[in-house]
Formats: C-alpha cells, sequence, structure tokens
C-alpha cells in the first residue's frame, strides 16, 4: 500500500528525517513512535504530501507520488487538533470530502448516514461541532478521514490532548474501526502504550532515524538498542563492565555482581557498557532469603515506596550493583505486602530479562 | 476661500476733483492719518492694554504682507502683540456666530473676511461698528459697505478673478477670450473655484447675457457652465492652483490675481490677463465680532483703524498686489498699469462688479446650481 | 518565615496602596456596579454624540432666512424636500454609496491575501516587510498623501511617464472618480488588513491542510473553508470600510479634481460656505439614518455574532 525508500527531509543543515524506508500492507496499522523532534511527524506529514521529500521516494498504491498534492492523493487522516470545520454539521464534515472528491450527490446522505453509525454517532448528524463532547468529536474526525475510502489513513496524535480514561477508550474504539474497514494506518505517537495497544507493527524513530521497525511485543522484549529500551517502558540502566560476549549472551560485571544476560550483538571484552533491567521484571523477597523463578538474587534496601494501587513502586538501593538505584514495579497479588522505608531486601531477575548495550559515549 | 464684492463701478473712484486734489496732496494726507492715530495713542494710555490681539487671516502671501504692513507696526507702536488666526475664513464664522448668539467672548479680535461673507455677519447682527474710526477719513466710497449706513465693515482693497494661464501653452500670446477654455486642447486642464466663485456673473456674458440679466436670468451663464462641464474641469481652492500649475496639471483657470502672482513669484511661468469680457471685481474688509471685553474691543479699533493708515495700507496692499481702497498710494511696480490692478475709470470699466446685497442673496443658489453641473 | 509588607518591592508596594485606595472609595459591596463604572466615560461619550445629533436633528427641521443669515423659527420639512429634488443631491448620494460598495469590495479583495499571507508565513523577515507596509500609511499624513498621489497618478507622474515610455499614451487618473476610488482603497487598506489579521489567525492552520487531505484544492478551500471561517473579520472589516467611506469628507476634495465630492463635502459646504445649516443637518441626518440603516440590515443577516461576540466558543 505504501513504501517509502530512502526519504530524507533536511531543513537547511538539520536533518528532520534520515533515510527513512518501510513498507505498509492491506489493513495493516502502524505506529510511528517517538519523542517530540524525533522525525515522526515530518514523516507522516511527507506521506499526507503537506512536504515535499529532500531525497528518496514515496510510493502510494506502487506509483510515486512526488510532488502530488494532498487531495490528489487517496489519504484521510485525523490532525492532533481535529481540524473539523465549525462551521458545518457533524454530517457536514463528513459529506465535505465527498462533495469535494465528486461522489454522485444522491449517493452522499447515505453515505454519511453509514459512517456515523460507523462511528456511533447515528442521530447526531445535524449537530453543531462545538454541541458535541470531545470524544464525539474525534468519532466526527474520523468518520470524515474514512468516509470517501481512501487508501490509506493517516492519525497525527488525535488522542494526546485526551484525559487518559477517554484516551484509552478511543484507542480501542479506533482500533475496532479500522480492522472493521481493514484500512492501511499509519498513527505517530510519543505514547508507547497507544503503541502497543494499537499496533500491528511499531516503528520507534530518534533523531529523524528509524531506531527498531517490530512488532510490539518484540519491540517490548527485545529492544534493539538502549534508546529503544528506554522509551518503551520504565527502564533501570546499571553501568557495568563486559567480561565475554558470544551468541548474544554477555557476561558483564555490575560493580561487585557478576551476571549474565543476552546482547543484540557481540560486544568486546572489557567494553563500558550498561545493562537494562525492567522496572516490573525486578522480583522482590525477604533479605537473606532465595527469590523463586530469579537466577540473580542481590541485596537491597528500600529508600522509597509510593503506593499506586494496582502496585506499588519501589526505589531500592542495591550497594552490590555498584552503588546502583533501581525502580521496581510491585504488583504482588498473593501477599498484598508493603515495605516500610530502609527495610532491607533482596531483588532478583531471570537472566533472559537482563539486556545489555554498549554504552553510548 | 470664499470671495466677493462691491456695488458698481464708480464706487472705487473718487469724484474728479479729489482724485487731483488727493494725488497733489498725498504727502498731507498721510501725515493727517499719522497725527490722527498718534492722538487716539495719547489717549490710549488710560485704557488697559491686552496682551495680545488676535486676527484672522487667510495664509502664505496673505499674512505675510498683513504682518508686514500692519501687525508688526502695530506691535511696535502699542507693545501688544498680535496673533495670527489661520482658520478658514468659512470655519471661523460659524464660531463666532454661536459665540454671540450663547454670549461668550468671540475667538478672535479681528476678522478679515470677504465682504460678502462679512455682510451676512454683519446682517446677522454680529459685528460692532467701526464708523467712528478716524482713518475712515479720506478712503474711496467703495470702503463701505453697500447697504449700510454705519461701518459693520471696512473695505480695504479690491481684487480680480483673473484668467492664469501657463505661458508655454501660449505661444501666440495671451488668450483675448475666456472661451479658450472651451478648447479641445485644454479638455482636463482648466481649473476653477470648487464653488465658481469669481466666475457666475462672468459665465452669464459668456452665454449671451448681459450684466443686466445678474441675479434674475442666470440662465446663459449655466449654458455656458454645461458646455465648460465638458471639458472635465478641475475645481479647486487657492493652494490647488499653485499646485497645478507648478505640477503641470492645468494650463487656464480663473483665480484671484494674488494666487498668480504669488505662483510667478516663485518662479512658476504663469501670466494672467483681463479677456475682453471682464472680470469678475470683488473686495475684502476688516470687522470686529460683538462680545469682546470693553477695553479689548478698543484695541481691536485701534488695530483697525491703524490698518487703514496710509503707510500700513500700503505696505500691506502693495504685498498682496492688490489696490487698496485709499486713493493715492504708490502701486508695486510690477503691476502698475496691469488692468487686472485696476486704479482708473478706464480699468473698471472693463470689470464686472456685482452688488454685496445681490451677492449674499443669491450666492448660495448659485454655488448650489454651480456644484449641480459641475457634479453631474 | 516572615511576611511583611515590607518584604515587597516597590512597585508591589504601590500597587498595594492603589489597592487600598480602590478599597476604601469602592467597596466590596459595590462590586455588582463595577462593569457600570468602567462604562461611565464611553456612556458619558455616547450622550455627547446624541446631545449634538439631537441640535443637527432639529436644525434640519428649520429653513434659512437669508435677510438675517438665522434659521426660521417654524418647523418645516423644507431641507428634506431641497435634499430629495435637488438631482445635485440625488448624483452626490449615489455616487457616495457606489463609492462605498466598489471600495469595500475591492479592499476587502486585496486585503485578505494581504492578511493571510501575514499570518501565515513562516519567514519572520517577510511578516515585518508587511506589517511595516501595514502600519507606514498611518504614519503619513493626508496632505503628503495627496502630494504622494500626484507624484504617483499625475499628468505628469510616475505611471503616465512610465506608459509614455512604454508607448501606451497616458491615462488620466488624478482627479477623476476612479482616482477617488484607488485613494480611498489604499487609504482603507491598512484598516481592513488589522480587522482580517485576527479572523485569519483564528483559523488554525490545521483546518486548511485537513481540507486539502480531504480532496478540497486551494480554491475550494478558500470558499468552503476559509471564507465562512473568517466571515466574522470580513463583515467587521467590511462594515468599517463601508462606513468610513461612505462618511469621507478628504478623498474626495483630495483624488477628485473638485468634480467628484462625496455627501460630507456637500454638509460641509452647507455648514462653512453657504451657511445653510439647515439644509446641512438635514443632509447629514439622512446620512447617519442611510448608514446605521445598511450596518443594521448587515448584522441582521449574519447576526453581531459573527463579530466574535459570543460566549460559545469551539475548542
Amino acid at each position: 500500500m505504501v513504501r517509502l525508500d530512502g526519504v530524507t527531509k533536511r531543513f537547511g543543515d538539520v536533518a528532520a528525517a534520515e533515510d527513512v524506508s518501510f513498507e505498509l500492507g492491506q489493513g495493516e496499522f502502524l505506529t510511528i513512535l517517538g519523542p517530540s523532534g524525533s522525525g515522526k511527524t515530518t514523516v507522516l506529514r511527507m506521506i499526507a504530501g503537506f512536504m515535499e521529500p529532500t531525497a528518496g521516494t514515496i510510493l502510494l498504491g506502487g506509483r510515486p507520488v512526488g510532488a502530488l498534492p494532498p487531495h490528489r492523493r487517496s489519504i484521510g487522516m485525523v490532525f492532533q487538533r481535529l481540524a473539523l470545520f465549525p462551521h458545518m454539521t457533524a454530517a457536514g464534515n463528513i459529506a465535505y470530502p465527498l462533495r469535494m472528491r465528486g461522489f454522485p450527490r444522491d449517493e452522499i446522505p447515505a453515505r454519511v448516514e453509514r459512517y456515523l453509525g460507523l462511528v456511533q454517532l447515528a442521530g447526531l448528524g445535524d449537530r453543531r461541532i462545538h454541541e458535541l463532547s470531545g470524544g464525539q468529536q474525534q468519532r466526527v474526525a474520523i468518520a470524515r478521514a474514512l468516509s470517501f475510502e481512501p487508501d490509506l489513513l493517516l492519525l497525527d496524535e488525535p488522542l494526546a490532548s485526551l484525559d487518559r480514561k477517554l484516551r484509552e477508550d478511543m484507542q480501542l474504539e479506533f482500533r475496532r474501526i479500522q480492522q472493521e474497514l481493514g484500512v492501511a494506518t499509519i498513527n505517530v505517537t510519543h505514547d508507547q502504550r497507544e503503541a502497543l495497544v494499537m499496533s500491528d507493527r511499531v516503528i520507534v524513530m530518534d533523531g529523524g532515524r528509524i531506531q527498531q521497525a517490530a512488532a510490539p511485543e518484540t519491540a517490548y522484549r527485545l529492544p534493539a538498542n538502549r534508546f529503544v529500551a528506554g522509551f518503551i517502558g520504565v527502564t533501570n540502566f546499571l553501568p557495568c563492565a563486559v567480561r565475554r560476549s558470544a551468541d548474544g549472551e554477555a557476561e558483564v560485571a555490575i560493580g561487585d555482581t557478576v551476571c549474565a544476560g543476552r546482547c543484540a550483538a557481540p560486544l568486546p571484552a572489557g567494553a563500558p557498557a550498561e545493562a537494562a533491567l525492567r522496572a516490573e521484571q525486578v522480583l522482590l523477597g525477604e533479605a537473606g532469603q532465595p527469590i523463586a523463578h530469579a537466577d540473580m538474587v542481590v541485596p537491597a534496601t528500600v529508600t522509597e515506596v509510593i503506593f499506586e494501587g494496582d502496585r506499588v513502586v519501589y526505589a531500592v538501593h542495591a550497594a552490590g550493583l555498584g552503588g546502583a538505584l533501581l525502580r521496581i514495579f510491585d504488583h504482588d497479588p498473593l501477599h498484598h505486602k508493603t515495605r516500610r522505608i530502609g527495610e532491607d531486601v533482596a531483588i532478583g531477575w531471570k537472566r533472559r530479562d537482563l539486556m545489555v548495550f554498549p554504552r553510548d559515549t | 476661500m470664499t470671495k466677493t464684492t462691491l456695488t458698481g463701478t464708480r464706487r472705487f473712484l473718487l469724484p474728479r476733483r479729489r482724485l487731483l486734489a488727493g494725488a497733489g496732496a498725498l504727502g498731507a494726507s498721510a501725515t493727517i492719518g499719522g497725527s490722527a492715530l498718534l492722538s487716539r495713542l495719547a489717549r490710549a494710555q488710560d485704557v488697559e492694554k491686552p496682551e495680545e490681539i488676535i486676527v484672522r487671516a487667510w495664509g502664505g502671501v496673505w499674512v505675510e504682507s498683513l504682518d508686514a504692513g500692519v501687525s508688526q507696526p502695530f506691535t511696535a507702536a502699542t507693545g501688544i502683540a498680535v496673533r495670527h488666526d489661520l482658520t478658514e475664513d468659512n470655519e471661523i464664522r460659524p464660531r463666532i456666530w454661536s459665540a454671540v448668539d450663547q454670549g461668550r467672548v468671540p475667538p478672535i479680535h479681528v476678522n478679515w473676511d470677504t465682504t460678502t461673507n462679512a455682510t451676512k455677519s454683519a446682517l446677522r447682527g454680529v459685528t460692532e461698528d467701526l464708523s467712528d474710526l478716524a482713518n475712515l477719513e479720506g478712503l474711496l466710497p467703495a470702503a463701505q459697505p453697500a447697504g449700510f449706513d454705519s461701518y459693520p465693515i471696512v473695505n480695504t482693497y479690491s481684487y480680480v478673478y483673473v484668467l492664469a494661464y501657463r505661458e508655454e501653452a501660449f505661444p501666440e500670446g495671451p488668450p483675448t477670450s475666456w472661451n479658450v477654455m472651451l478648447e479641445e486642447r485644454f479638455k482636463g486642464r482648466v481649473a476653477l473655484y470648487d464653488d465658481g466663485i469669481g466666475f457666475h456673473p462672468v459665465a452669464v456674458i459668456l452665454g449671451g447675457g448681459t450684466i443686466d440679466d445678474i441675479p434674475d436670468n442666470m440662465e446663459p451663464g449655466w449654458d455656458w457652465l454645461r458646455r465648460l462641464k465638458a471639458q472635465e474641469p478641475l475645481l479647486g481652492e487657492d493652494p490647488d492652483f499653485t499646485t497645478w500649475f507648478q505640477n503641470g496639471e492645468i494650463d487656464v483657470a480663473c483665480t484671484i490675481i494674488s494666487n498668480a502672482r504669488e505662483a510667478k513669484m516663485n518662479g512658476i511661468p504663469v501670466a494672467w490677463t483681463v479677456p475682453q469680457e471682464g472680470a469678475k471685481v470683488d473686495t475684502d474688509g476688516l470687522w470686529i465680532p460683538k462680545g469682546l471685553p470693553e477695553n479689548e474691543l478698543y484695541w481691536a479699533k485701534e488695530y483697525v483703524n491703524f490698518a487703514l493708515s496710509p503707510a500700513a495700507m500700503e505696505t500691506w496692499c502693495n504685498g498682496l498686489g492688490l489696490p487698496p481702497t485709499r486713493p493715492g498710494l504708490t502701486p508695486p511696480e510690477d503691476l502698475a498699469g496691469d488692468p487686472a490692478y485696476p486704479t482708473t475709470q478706464e480699468d473698471f470699466a472693463r470689470l464686472i462688479s456685482v452688488p454685496t446685497p445681490v451677492l449674499v442673496e443669491h450666492e448660495a443658489d448659485w454655488f448650489a446650481k454651480f456644484n449641480e453641473i459641475m457634479q453631474g | 518565615m516572615t511576611t511583611s509588607a515590607r518584604n515587597r518591592s516597590p512597585l508591589l508596594r504601590l500597587l498595594f496602596a492603589a489597592e487600598a485606595v480602590r478599597a476604601a472609595i469602592w467597596p466590596q459591596r459595590m462590586r455588582p456596579a463595577t462593569g457600570w463604572a468602567f462604562l461611565l466615560p464611553a456612556v458619558l461619550l455616547v450622550a455627547i454624540l446624541v446631545a449634538g445629533m439631537a441640535y443637527m436633528v432639529d436644525a434640519s427641521f428649520h429653513e434659512l432666512d437669508r435677510s438675517t443669515f438665522r434659521l426660521t423659527e417654524e418647523y418645516s420639512l423644507t431641507n428634506y424636500e431641497t435634499v430629495l429634488e435637488r438631482p445635485f443631491y440625488s448624483t452626490i448620494i449615489i455616487r457616495t454609496v457606489l463609492a462605498a460598495v466598489i471600495v469595500t469590495a475591492i479592499t476587502l479583495v486585496l486585503a485578505f491575501p494581504y492578511a493571510y499571507a501575514m499570518v501565515r508565513t513562516k519567514r519572520a523577515a517577510t511578516r515585518k516587510l508587511l506589517l511595516i507596509g501595514l502600519f507606514l500609511p498611518f504614519f503619513i499624513g493626508q496632505v503628503v498623501r495627496a502630494y504622494g498621489w500626484l507624484i504617483v497618478l499625475g499628468q505628469e507622474g510616475l505611471l503616465n511617464s512610465t506608459l509614455t515610455w512604454m508607448g501606451l499614451g497616458t491615462v488620466k487618473l488624478i482627479y477623476t472618480y476612479p482616482g477617488v476610488l484607488i485613494g480611498l482603497v489604499q487609504y482603507m487598506l491598512p484598516f481592513a488588513v488589522l480587522m482580517l489579521a485576527p479572523a485569519v489567525t483564528a483559523v488554525p492552520e490545521e483546518v486548511e491542510l485537513a481540507s486539502d487531505s480531504l480532496g478540497a484544492g486551494w480554491f475550494a478551500t478558500l470558499w468552503h473553508v476559509l471564507l465562512p471561517m473568517t466571515k466574522p473579520g470580513l463583515v467587521a472589516a467590511g462594515v468599517v470600510v463601508f462606513t468610513l467611506t461612505i462618511t469621507d469628507y478628504a478623498m474626495p476634495e483630495i483624488m477628485g479634481g473638485g468634480t467628484s465630492d462625496f455627501i460630507a463635502s456637500a454638509i460641509y459646504d452647507g455648514y462653512f460656505s453657504t451657511d445653510e445649516q439647515g439644509l446641512s443637518s438635514a443632509l447629514a441626518v439622512l446620512l447617519v439614518l442611510g448608514a446605521t440603516t445598511v450596518v443594521g440590515v448587515v448584522f441582521a443577516l449574519v447576526g453581531v455574532g459573527t463579530l466574535g461576540y459570543s460566549a460559545r466558543r469551539l475548542r
């Protein structure tokens, strides 16, 4: 459906997007994830046709689009601030692309009704935009972007401004509608949770470059580099020295503790590195006791306790790990036990959950 | 600026005997004027002097001449400063009227005005009587406004609405008739005052009427102006004529001689003439509004009296290039013998004068009719 | 921690002192009347205007007596009859209204792209240039402006020298009706741009992009999105330009060469040249009534809400 080959966008000396290539198939939901300034929006705007790439090609339906203006491309887009037309009704907004794109006049009302139904706004077509709630406006925006059956749907962080509850509802709603219509979709967001929840595939961008392109679970479980590991999930990074590495495995020394973990590429012995441990993959146990399922156990002291309801967040100080401070998510469905500040505990993890990345210099 | 008139050419002329006597005794009459002034000033020591006298005047050459001929010498003689208020004559009039109506002190002490407009103020009863001024002695009959037994206004000089022309446009010599305005080559290059002032009576003659048709049968004039309308004339006010001549926008205009003379003195190649049909002659005058405190009224009258003294009048009027209403003064060199600087019976015979009462009664209607034709 | 008035900065102390004075002369319980207090200066101004209008209306019903140059005591409709009967007045009324319509239309057509470019340009230098171009005319007086036009449009002006040099002959624009219109458009343009700029700013650029992505070309977007969404600004600017034009005095005087007078010129002449205060008052009353009616009809058709004076806003 969409293919990008070495797409680059420069503003003066600054490369907003550098050598971006990927392909998107029919019905696929792709999320481009990254912090602001990562180049994700630039890529989206180039696909939409609002800006032209400095280099590289973009193909839509197999044809290079080059300088084709947006209104000549078959792309529906939902904007960050929705960009609905306040002087029209909900139905008027949805009918707008149909009129502009020359759909037969007599077909338009039925089609508008169908899409109002699809986004569960049946009967609200006569409402003015300002008479609708935030969630309803979101639905009008997506109906408007889809009513003319575009080949591709682009979402430019439309959910970013919603409160959390509504945002989570709308994530599922967008996914439902997208799957019902089977339209290829590219979503842009800085919200890692949204990326994991909605997508078939995730592209993580930073500094204008693609850091990893993978299924959500892969991106989470097997981050390609330190950036991805840090951007998705809450991760503890522990400075360490590589002792040896081979076959995707590395043995490292974290402070006084020697342990094993996985690495994406072989690392030279003695090289500075960082060991990464996700907060929810650190297990908590009684001081001096073994921890079930843990391959490694280290003593630690609790320095901070935050009760969040569904979990307790701890900060612990581990003298044996070079004095590192670790963040731990403890769900503890069995004991409902909350530790005190200053309490001595044991922390542990499974060998497969420790990832080793070369340290950024 | 709106300009107007007089009541018949004869009023500008002294009876023959007096004219001869006056010419012989110019020095003597000046002495008489001067001593009269001094005697009044001597009495005046008792009357409290105001800090300043405000005199409304027109700008440019007009105020400069008044300042040099009257205001500066007056200040030198009395110690009273003179301030010139350059508010348009038409805009000061309603302000004086309402001040008098409401019993307030008027905004100026002396108004330098056209005789027609001054007459309106006199008819409205807002002018002080100036009959007791010593220097009225020896003025021409034309100094007294028509239709009054007293002197609510003193007319100080006459002026002619001449045919001014760009010399380059007339290589063959000065135009002899106002009808040149209708020539094809001057289409869009002819200018009149924006209400037609100074031209209505001329138009009547041009249209085949006579002086006796004014004011009852103006139709010949309107016919002629309709033909002029097809020439797309420009309509403006005093400063416009100078600008237009300077920028080559016009070739022919009907304007007051002073404006043409000022343009010429500024190096613009402009000349003027009185065509065979004649040209309208008018007067301006000085008057004092009612409602001044007694001492200020006294000194305002002294100012007007001073303006009428021979020396002051000569400098003032020569600056303007206009013949004063006092006989026997020396005309400016460049205008001596110019038909647009009328001093003799023959000069006045070529000019058209409409009595002020007729103008006061009818001029507004003529303006309206002129506008109707020109704005159509 | 010590809190003391002495710890405050001099400015803050001044502000708190002012607050104490306010509390003394305008106690808390008078708070509901505060809004009215703020309105007072405006009310006074309007009252003066209304009083002046009342005098004018009264004068319009009295004829001038030319033997005393005062208005007669008796009430009469003569002045109004004169205005309606004299072809001169119908000519200038038609000319003035026509000018107001044409000038408003042309000004809006020119001001919109200007305001749009000024708001949307990404280059700070361009925006500065456009802003300077916008504000410069405000610093140029009418007289300088008049000479400027003479230099550009005069017989021997810039335009005609250029045309002559190109072998195209000359055009006469200055001292003609079209000349007056050109002068008025140039005079009104900054006002219109100033009023349109906020209206354009209020339309998020995303909305235009959205329209584009939904299949509308630039002109379709202009017609279906930009113009409807900037309607408040267009109406406001239109009303301002229309009323300023229909009451203008200076431009016909400067650019009209005396033969393109507007209603205001006739009113002026009546008051100051021919002393027809009654007739001029009648004309002024008719002008005020006419202009008010037009503005009223516009607001009735599009609603005052389009000026943005409504509580409800989108997001």
